[in-house]
């Protein structure tokens, strides 16, 4: 309850500055962004992030799960260590590197943030199946499960809240990483906040900042409500009782 | 105990190489030169340097500044010379508007007078105009018949706005930038037809085909490698941007020798340090492209095309 108290007023903080500053007459010599350009980014900014990640989790949770399955263990090394190297790359790097490969706009950006984005999925999604406890899956067994049996009704189940936190992460991260899609023309909350930097004008930076925060915060939110639906009631009634 | 002093040592050795050697005293003949960040700073940084160094001088180089921090150095006295810009003397170092139609040696001439107040001395300036540009492929030029800004513009309001152009962030927002520009050339671009992004990215951008019209800096290289036809602008819109070099007066005072050695540098552009004209600085202009175009495209150090062009100029000895 009052982590939720505290999420609404992040997010009216935020909305509230926006506000603030588009109705501010002049900021120096600038006039503000108006509320039409605001939204037409936050829009593009929205698109970019969930263009992106529904084609990460579709590749990342799967390719993860396969990765702990008996027969694929030696996947595991080389997924996991690419996600981390491709993590490690500045994000900055990433948008950049995708103007000789790919060009410049949307889709280049798209792809930028898929590659950011992938490294929280597969490593949640990874340690979930992971760390289930061995001794639950052999009851499963022992009670003549089959193979596909337990994975459908008590791995996955059982792993579902950890990829889902893996998803919730990777999406805050992406609306952070996306502001720098401006820089190659993709447009984006990056391209208020980038002209604030250029002209000077912290005001205008914080008029890009503040949407760009307000929107991790609603997704944030909207994914831990999710996670926590998906959370076996199992589960639930044991976090209740620690 | 043992960890914790490597580990003080660690840190201690790491600002040693952070903080770059502050506190050392300035030797006889040393002075301090600062350039800019980015190519055509740091040719000009090094023409300097190395012109001092052979003539008996022990230079420094305090390299890859902002503008800011340039200006700060010079007037905390860190920095003895620098080469800045007209333009950016005249409106962001001394707080002025730039009236349109106002040309290079009038912008030059008011910079070297107000700036002389504050114990600047500016010497002979170089008309490279390095100032906002847009440029085209000739296919373009051609097929529309578009010369000068006036001709983009007229085409702009034909069309109705519908032709794409690139601009760099800063200047699709700045309000001295593209909304100064269209209204003072009269003419609108379509919201969707304008493309953003960093700044080298319009280069890429026009280079791809990604845009008609892209912007440009006077003295990018790209120009000169692809063979683009940059916009005359026929109403003198865009400031003058003439790189100068530029002396602290209390060093002047000490080594008065530097203002000749400059000078003999400035000599070498086209215009020779005289009054400018449209001819003069298309030609410099043009100068300064293939200088940049060695470092961004040849990719040459910086170092070695100064010292090449100061002993084609028979600065130096080779």
């Amino acid at each position: 309850m009052r982590h939720q108290v505290i999420l609404i007023s992040l997010l009216a903080l935020c909305i509230g500055l926006t506000v603030w500053i588009t109705n501010m007459d002049k900021i120096g010599v600038m006039e503000p962004f108006t509320y039409r350009e605001i939204l037409k980014e936050t829009q593009r900014h929205l698109l970019m992030v969930l263009i992106a990640e529904l084609i990460v989790i579709p590749i990342g949770v799967p390719l993860a799960i396969l990765a702990t399955r008996p027969g694929f263990k030696k996947l595991a090394i080389p997924i996991i260590g690419g996600a981390n190297m491709g993590q490690s790359i500045p994000s900055m790097a990433i948008v950049a590197i995708m103007v000789p490969l790919l060009g410049m706009g949307f889709w280049p950006a798209v792809v930028a943030l898929f590659i950011w984005g992938l490294l929280p999925i597969l490593r949640n999604s990874y340690a979930a199946i992971n760390n289930i406890n061995p001794a639950i899956v052999e009851a499963a067994r022992g009670m003549g499960m089959t193979r596909g049996q337990i994975a459908r009704k008590v791995e996955l189940p059982l792993a579902l809240p950890v990829i889902m936190a893996g998803v919730r992460v990777s999406t805050v991260v992406v609306v952070g990483t996306a502001t720098l899609a401006a820089l190659i023309a993709a447009g984006g909350l990056g391209r208020i906040i980038l002209a604030g930097v250029a002209v000077s004008q912290p005001l205008i930076t914080l008029q890009g900042a503040a949407p760009t925060a307000a929107l991790a915060i609603t997704l944030g939110f909207i994914l831990e409500r999710i996670e926590k639906w998906m959370t076996p009631r199992g589960l639930k009634a044991k976090a209740e009782m620690s | 105990m043992r960890r914790l002093i490597v580990t003080i040592l660690a840190v201690v050795l790491t600002l040693a190489l952070v903080l770059p050697g502050a506190g050392c005293a300035p030797a006889e003949n040393e002075v301090t030169v600062g350039n800019k960040n980015f190519t055509e700073q740091y040719i000009i940084g090094e023409m300097i340097k190395q012109l001092l160094e052979d003539r008996g001088f022990t230079v420094n180089l305090a390299a890859d500044l902002s503008t800011d921090i340039m200006r700060g150095g010079m007037e905390a006295g860190d920095i003895d010379i620098c080469a800045e810009y007209t333009g950016t003397a005249w409106m962001v170092h001394l707080g002025h508007e730039y009236e349109v139609g106002d040309d290079n040696n009038e912008i030059y001439e008011l910079v070297k007078e107000e700036d002389e107040v504050n114990g600047f001395i500016w010497l002979n300036p170089i008309w490279n105009n390095n100032t906002y540009a847009f440029a085209s492929w000739p296919e373009f030029v051609e097929e529309y018949n578009v010369e000068t800004l006036s001709d983009l513009a007229a085409l702009y309001r034909q069309e109705e706005g519908k032709i794409s152009m690139f601009t760099t962030i800063e200047f699709s927002v700045r309000p001295d930038g593209l909304p100064a520009m269209q209204e003072h050339y009269d003419f609108e671009v379509d919201e969707a037809y304008i493309m953003t992004g960093a700044a080298g990215i319009s280069l890429i951008g026009l280079a791809e085909g990604e845009c008609d019209v892209g912007m440009v800096f006077g003295t990018d290289a790209a120009i000169a490698e692809y063979g683009w036809h940059v916009y005359l602008d026929d109403q003198s819109f865009f400031p003058p941007y003439d790189i100068t070099p530029s002396v602290r007066a209390e060093v002047l005072e000490k080594y008065p020798e530097i203002e000749d050695i400059l000078n003999e540098l400035v000599a070498t552009f086209p215009g020779g340090g005289e009054s400018a004209t449209p001819e003069i600085v298309g030609e410099c202009q043009g100068i300064w492209q293939g200088l940049c175009a060695k470092v961004d495209i040849d990719l040459l150090e910086p170092e070695e095309v100064a010292h090449d062009y100061l002993v084609e100029n028979n600065l130096i000895a080779g």
